[in-house]
């Protein structure tokens, strides 16, 4: 795997996002709850590896290397492996310039969101989430395609 | 040169053809901030080959994308928006700052910002004595912020024993914050309070950039300025500007001052522009600033509108005055070549000279004796340090009262007999009718005339200087008025009145006379006399030529001379019995010595009866063709300055132009202390406009002055006394203390103008002071400035105001700056202007240039306000190839032209290139671009 995939992952999962809540209204209650679930759970890929690949490019990384092999600039695979947004942000921080939500400041962006940003981690796609709310996960979306356009055009 | 930025400009010339022969249907390029390239690539149907567009070492990665593609992704469609085909990415630090995007207002008392790009120019210094000078002098609370984070040094001033202070400054300030949400006890923590020795009845407190008194401290500081994080505009300026408040809050402070230096490379000075008010930029003498200078000029007017700039040359070894003249000529040049095309119009800006001061080289050394220090604010402080600092009280106060008018209720207002607006109207509707006409060649001078619209020139009082003979001046500058207005006998006693020559007996002859009126016909052409002949290669054929067209002239007017000739005097017409009758005395040694003894008798006999005689020159032009002048005009100079006469004096009307190439001469800069410079200034310019103004407005003018209450009373009287009193000419003199309130009043202190459209995504509105504005934006590209586009502007205004229905609402100024800045205005202001220096013998290749550039048949790479010379040399070619009338023309021979008729002006850069750039003046007129 080299570092675009890392880009095309995210993207992947952005328009898979859009398509399951496009159609969300032909859904029973419960298909729509699915959906929303599914929803949360690849936004949370959107920013991990939006977050990675920026990370690979701001350190320079060689595009046509294995991402595995990666072990310069004091960074480690083994580090960069993780599914920790905390961890990628502060990777992402010192290295990213540009007013760049999440990374760099919270400004606009609403509590409700913040808290589903917090709570992200894989381990949902074994639980699932309480409270689904479609207004929330919509926020949450939309901020995950706001940062992504705000990452790519600061790397 | 950068690689990836290279071929960046290769991709995109590429792919800008494959788009015009639509093989794709768009791109854009990012260069990402790893250096590799992405091309995002539009495409229909079937990719097109790009093979060879990227080289097989360099990373660049084309990304090909349909339409269905693209609206499916937010991301792309961000991209394929922006207008720039090119994206640079973000750098990896501060550029993203200088983005004027997010601008947030504060609530402070007035910044300042000491700027500077590299250390020892005097910045720490000068801003110690400044907060000195302000706390003693007007009693006011200082707070100075040293931001000089990499070289931290602004605790050494004032005697401070900073070790033992072990104060913390304002990096742990921004750090310790974000640690606890304790408000910051400021005075305890981070500032230190000056000795009273320092501040007088004010105060000065300094919050140091940092705690650097121990190791431990020392280190503690490196850690915080790691942490700060100056990548990101929205968290570093919010930063800043809870430290403002904080200190804001709890100092009450009167101002400001910011110690800042500041690279290419630091966000925090940078940033810190963005709070300030006003700047003080400075800069040394040396090349070594220039890009400092260059940067600092870029940055400025990027950044939000009303900030005030005050650049200083400072630690000028001598003459402070004439260096700082240069200084602001380099500023103006940087601003006109590279700044400038970018906005509307040139900006104005103020320029200081500091020289270096011994005594002050020790302030902040452990050597330094605080009284040499206390001294110098108290007592010695220099003329050019009062000056800067007289101006930077002016600005903070004109921030404070800006501040105060926006909040508080308006006060009442002494009571007019009429609403202001309806005395506007009056106003302009009186300068429409009167029009102050520079060109009244036709003009009859009456008494009403002279008091009403004429302009006494000071330089017009040298006519009566016997060491001056020649006059130069360009097209507009009123040669020609000053020479018809000299026959009249009203204007010359009024003018001998006022050059205090009253009781000197003048009289004054007009050697050349083209029109048949009241007087005899004095016009032949020169190139008359060798018509069939070869041009005469003897300097003494033209002397006798000028002697013999001085002594036929001078005869001719018996009626004042009251001598007669022993030959028979006939009239000098343009035809070939003159040439022929010229050409017997010039050719028979006999008779000339006979015309040469008869004037010879006339001055001894005006010196018997005490008379003198100005003999006029003017229209040389047309007498003798302009290429021709090193023959033909130059033995007619070097006449006069010999002295032929005690009591005849010749006054030679010269274009600038002519004079400037004219070979001939010996030791020419010499020549320029006896001639009379007839170019305007700045200040003649508003005098000469406000006499009508105030002949036909005084009293309404006065009243809205007083109204609008911001002109002092003891001003506005002074004023009145001078322009109503017959003595004075009823006119103001050239002084820009009595011109500015009067420019004020009628156009406004400052306006705003806006960038250049397609410059940056939003616009950015400057202030401007219209004062300086003027004569940075009219000036020709030789400096001078022509009297006829400022007056055409004006007059163009007042049509378009008295047109405008809100002209009669109660709003200041007189004439507001939206009608005189517009495009339209100013590219119609220069239309006569341009007319008349075209109409020069000489300049007839002008016109088929000018039109040729105006008429948009030039590509758009050539129609720029700056052109290097072979891309001057491409549009000069293709005007020959497209006129015929040039078809003998060479470059060289047309360029000389622009550059003598002041259209473009010529620089020699490093490397032996030229460049080449318009006068701002032309660039509506003529359509270019930046």
């Amino acid at each position: 795997m080299v570092l675009k995939e890392y880009s095309e992952a995210s993207k992947r999962h952005l328009q898979a996002c859009e398509v399951l809540l496009a159609h969300l209204d032909a859904h029973s209650t419960q298909g729509k709850k699915r959906a929303l679930q599914e929803t949360f759970y690849l936004t949370g890929y959107i920013f991990e590896c939006i977050y990675k690949y920026a990370i690979y490019m701001l350190i320079g990384y060689d595009p046509q290397k294995p991402v595995h092999k990666l072990d310069e600039n004091g960074l480690s695979y083994n580090r960069i492996k993780t599914h920790d947004l905390q961890i990628l942000k502060d990777e992402l921080d010192s290295r990213i310039s540009g007013n760049i939500p999440f990374i760099k400041h919270e400004d606009g962006i609403d509590n409700s969101t913040i808290t589903l940003y917090k709570k992200w981690h894989p381990n949902f796609r074994y639980q699932a989430l309480r409270d689904i709310d479609e207004d929330g996960i919509r926020k949450f979306f939309d901020w995950s395609k706001r940062t992504r356009e705000k990452i790519l055009e600061n790397i | 040169m950068l690689k990836a930025l290279e071929k960046i400009r290769r991709l995109e010339k590429e792919l800008d053809k494959k788009k015009t022969g639509q093989e794709i249907k768009d791109f854009r390029i990012k260069l990402h901030s790893n250096s590799t390239i992405t091309v995002f690539v539009l495409y229909d149907n079937t990719k097109p080959d790009l093979q060879g567009l990227a080289g097989k070492d360099e990373k660049i990665d084309i990304n090909w994308i349909t339409r269905e593609e693209l609206e499916e992704d937010s991301y792309y469609i961000a991209t394929f928006n922006k207008k720039e085909v090119v994206d640079l990415g973000s750098r990896r630090r501060f550029a993203n700052l200088i983005e004027i995007a997010d601008k947030e207002e504060i609530e402070s008392c007035p910044i300042i910002n000491f700027y500077s790009y590299k250390g020892g120019v005097g910045r720490s210094t000068t801003l110690a004595i400044f907060a000195s000078y302000y706390a003693i002098k007007y009693e006011k609370k200082v707070v100075v912020i040293d931001c000089d984070l990499e070289a931290p040094g602004f605790i050494n001033f004032y005697g401070i024993d900073y070790e033992e202070t072990g104060k913390n400054g304002i990096v742990e300030l921004i750090v310790n914050s974000q640690f606890t949400d304790k408000k910051p006890d400021l005075r305890q923590d981070y500032t230190i309070e000056v000795s009273k020795e320092f501040s007088g009845n004010g105060s000065i407190f300094i919050m140091p950039s940092g705690n650097l008194s121990t190791q431990l401290d020392l280190s503690d500081y490196l850690e915080a300025l790691a942490r700060i994080d100056l990548s990101s505009t929205t968290t570093i300026r919010k930063q800043f500007k809870e430290v403002i408040e904080h200190i804001n809050d709890e100092f009450k402070p009167d101002i400001i001052l910011i110690d800042n230096r500041t690279g290419f490379n630091d966000v925090f000075g940078v940033l810190g522009f963005m709070f300030s008010s006003i700047i003080v930029g400075f800069f040394g003498n040396n090349r070594q600033t220039r890009p400092g200078l260059h940067f600092f000029l870029d940055t400025l007017y990027k950044i939000k509108g009303d900030t005030s700039f005050i650049l200083v040359n400072s630690i000028l070894p001598n003459s402070p005055y004439s260096r700082a003249r240069k200084f602001e000529s380099e500023i103006e040049n940087y601003l006109q070549q590279a700044i400038a095309e970018k906005l509307d119009s040139i900006p104005t800006f103020y320029t200081y000279g500091i020289s270096r001061n011994p005594s002050l080289e020790d302030i902040g050394n452990p050597s330094e004796d605080p009284n040499v220090f206390k001294e110098f604010v108290n007592t010695d402080i220099s003329r050019d340090y009062l000056e800067l600092f007289e101006k930077m009280t002016e600005l903070i106060d004109q921030y404070n009262q800006d501040k105060k008018e926006g909040k508080e209720e308006q006060p009442i207002l002494p009571f007019i007999e009429k609403d202001p607006g309806e005395i506007r109207r009056i106003i302009l509707n009186n300068l429409h009718d009167h029009f102050p006409e520079p060109y009244g060649e036709s003009i009859k001078i009456d008494r009403e005339f002279l008091d009403s619209n004429f302009y006494f020139r000071k330089c017009m009082e040298d006519i009566f200087n016997f060491d001056k003979f020649l006059l130069i001046g360009g097209k507009g500058t009123g040669k020609t008025v000053l020479y018809q207005a000299l026959k009249n006998d009203l204007f010359f006693d009024s003018l001998k009145e006022k050059a205090r020559k009253k009781d000197i007996p003048f009289d004054v002859i007009n050697v050349i006379s083209l029109q048949q009126e009241k007087q005899e016909f004095k016009f032949l052409e020169m190139d008359n006399l060798y018509v069939d002949s070869k041009k005469p290669q003897f300097t003494i054929f033209y002397k006798r030529f000028w002697v013999t067209y001085i002594w036929n002239a001078v005869m001719l007017e018996q009626k004042k001379t009251g001598y007669n000739s022993s030959f028979k005097v006939e009239e000098i017409k343009n035809d070939a019995d003159t040439a022929r009758r010229f050409l017997s005395i010039i050719d028979d040694d006999e008779k000339y010595i006979q015309v040469e003894a008869e004037l010879n008798l006339l001055d001894n006999i005006l010196k018997e009866q005490n008379q003198y005689l100005l003999l006029l020159f003017d229209q040389l032009d047309i007498i003798v063709k302009p290429h021709e002048w090193s023959e033909g005009i130059a033995p007619l100079v070097n006449y006069w300055r010999g002295r032929p006469f005690n009591r005849i004096f010749g006054k030679l009307f010269l274009r600038r132009d002519l004079f400037n190439k004219m070979g001939g001469l010996t030791n020419k800069e010499l020549l320029r202390s006896q001639a009379i410079n007839l170019e305007w200034n700045t200040e003649e310019m508003f005098a000469f406009f406000f006499k009508p103004v105030f002949h036909y407005s005084g009293e309404h003018f006065f009243q809205l002055m007083k109204y609008w209450g911001e002109i002092p009373g003891e001003t506005i009287d002074e004023i009145r006394r001078i322009v109503q009193n017959r003595a004075n000419f009823f006119q103001l003199p050239p002084e820009q203390k009595l011109l500015e309130p009067v420019v004020d009043t009628f156009f406004g202190k400052y306006f705003q103008s806006k960038t250049y459209p397609g410059y940056q995504a939003r616009s950015i509105t400057k202030k401007n002071e219209t004062y300086s504005w003027f004569y940075l934006n009219l000036k020709n590209a030789d400096d001078t400035i022509s009297l006829r586009p400022f007056i055409d502007l004006i007059k163009f205004s007042v049509d378009r105001a008295l047109k405008d229905s809100s002209l009669e609402k109660n709003v200041k100024p007189i004439l507001p700056a939206d009608f005189f800045i517009s495009g339209t205005v100013r590219a119609e202001a220069v239309n006569r202007h341009f007319k008349d220096i075209a109409s020069e013998k000489g300049n007839e290749d002008l016109k088929c240039i000018i039109e040729y550039i105006q008429g948009k048949r030039i590509p758009d790479n050539l129609r720029y306000i700056n052109l290097y010379r072979d891309q001057l040399e491409k549009l000069l070619r293709l005007i020959i190839d497209k006129n015929p009338q040039l078809k003998n023309k060479n470059i060289d021979g047309l360029t000389k032209i622009l550059i003598d008729s002041g259209i473009i002006r010529e620089q020699h850069l490093t490397g032996g290139r030229k460049r080449y750039s318009f006068a701002f003046l032309y660039k509506y007129f003529l359509g270019l671009r930046g």
